[in-house]
């Protein structure tokens, strides 16, 4: 149902206080699981996940009358929910005084307890070799390789210059080649 | 060769991986998600809303204490100063009475009749006001032999001591007056 309407329709939709509920909740139903698996593969663990969703998608709630249609509109939801879930882990961080370098431990012990994460053991080992990355790079490894964007779109939405996301991804695709490599 | 073997099993993982989804979701999750974003959303508005009246309150609520407080200190302050203001007239009063008191002690009752009775001679009284004057200054004479007119009109001093009561009524008259 929600495929019918392009994100020009909805838009308009949206700008319409009559249907303004009705309209969010097609916006929703349409861009809920990209949104939610961008998010997932950032904080890992599906609780977390599941609050940092709900907040990218009131934070669009709020912001969508200010859209101007300068960017597609999914590149912008997509920078709202990639802010969110950094901004939710650095605040991980601070609450429980985790170092910068520990956070992909955390998140690989995360992944492991995590009932709603089902691998197989290369799927498990693949999912560690990126958690091995450091942030940045691992957002734009999930952004290439999982959610295939353009580079064009990743430089949107990251504000990173398309030649330096081209480096990091091939930089990231040499560390898991090596990791997988090493066991 | 062992190498390349691993290289071409990587890339067949790489590729592997890319279809294959690990993170699932409970039962219905999706289903459900949009529902509780809307109820989310219509908390965080209440939520807004609340906020907006309480930031937009609380200036307003410092800005009016402030100003009664300031109002209550200069009330104060010049509930203090009257009171010194008072406490001063108390005391200027006092004073005054004091004063009026060492007058009235200065007063000899002699000096005051033979003053009163000899109407040509008022300056002891004149200048009570101003300045004390000696009792010892004026010539007493006994008051049952003084004759104050020409037509011999005797003034006993019985005759003066109902003067002096009738001036005292007088005066207690006047007071009554002014109390009621």
């Amino acid at each position: 149902m929600t495929e019918h309407y392009s994100d020009k329709e909805l838009l308009e939709l949206l700008k319409n206080d009559d249907n303004r509920n009705y309209a969010f909740n097609l916006f929703v139903r349409k861009y809920q699981q990209k949104i939610y698996l961008h998010i997932r593969r950032i904080v890992i663990n599906h609780d977390d996940a599941n609050d940092v969703v709900q907040n990218t998608f009131i934070k669009i709630w709020k912001g969508i009358g200010k859209f101007r249609e300068e960017s597609k509109i999914f590149t912008w939801i997509y920078r709202i929910a990639t802010n969110e879930a950094i901004s939710f882990l650095n605040k991980k961080r601070c609450k429980y005084f985790i170092p910068f370098i520990n956070v992909e431990k955390k998140l690989s012990e995360s992944l492991e307890s995590d009932q709603y994460f089902k691998a197989d053991k290369i799927e498990k080992k693949f999912q560690k070799a990126i958690l091995k990355l450091p942030e940045r790079q691992r957002i734009i490894f999930n952004m290439k390789y999982f959610d295939e964007l353009k580079y064009e779109e990743m430089s949107e939405i990251l504000n990173v210059t398309t030649g330096a996301l081209k480096a990091s991804y091939h930089h990231a695709v040499t560390k898991i080649e090596k990791y997988l490599k090493e066991d | 060769m062992q190498q390349n073997s691993n290289i071409e099993d990587f890339e067949n993982i790489y590729k592997d991986m890319k279809t294959r989804e690990p993170f699932h979701v409970p039962g219905n999750y999706f289903e459900k998600l949009p529902s509780e974003i809307s109820d989310k959303i219509i908390k965080h508005n209440k939520k807004e809303i609340f906020d907006f009246i309480y930031s937009f309150n609380l200036p307003r609520i410092l800005v009016y204490a402030s100003f009664i407080i300031v109002i209550a200190l200069i009330v104060g302050r010049n509930n203090f100063k009257k009171e010194t203001n008072v406490e001063l007239s108390s005391n200027e009063i006092a004073e005054v009475i004091l004063n009026d008191d060492a007058l009235m002690d200065s007063f000899d009752e002699e000096t005051l009749v033979a003053e009163l009775i000899n109407e040509g001679n008022t300056d002891t009284l004149k200048n009570k006001n101003v300045q004390k004057s000696s009792s010892s200054a004026v010539k007493t004479e006994p008051i049952d032999e003084i004759f104050v007119n020409p037509e011999d009109t005797t003034i006993t001093e019985e005759d003066i001591i109902n003067y002096l009561n009738e001036d005292e009524s007088i005066f207690i008259n006047r007071d009554n007056e002014t109390d009621n």
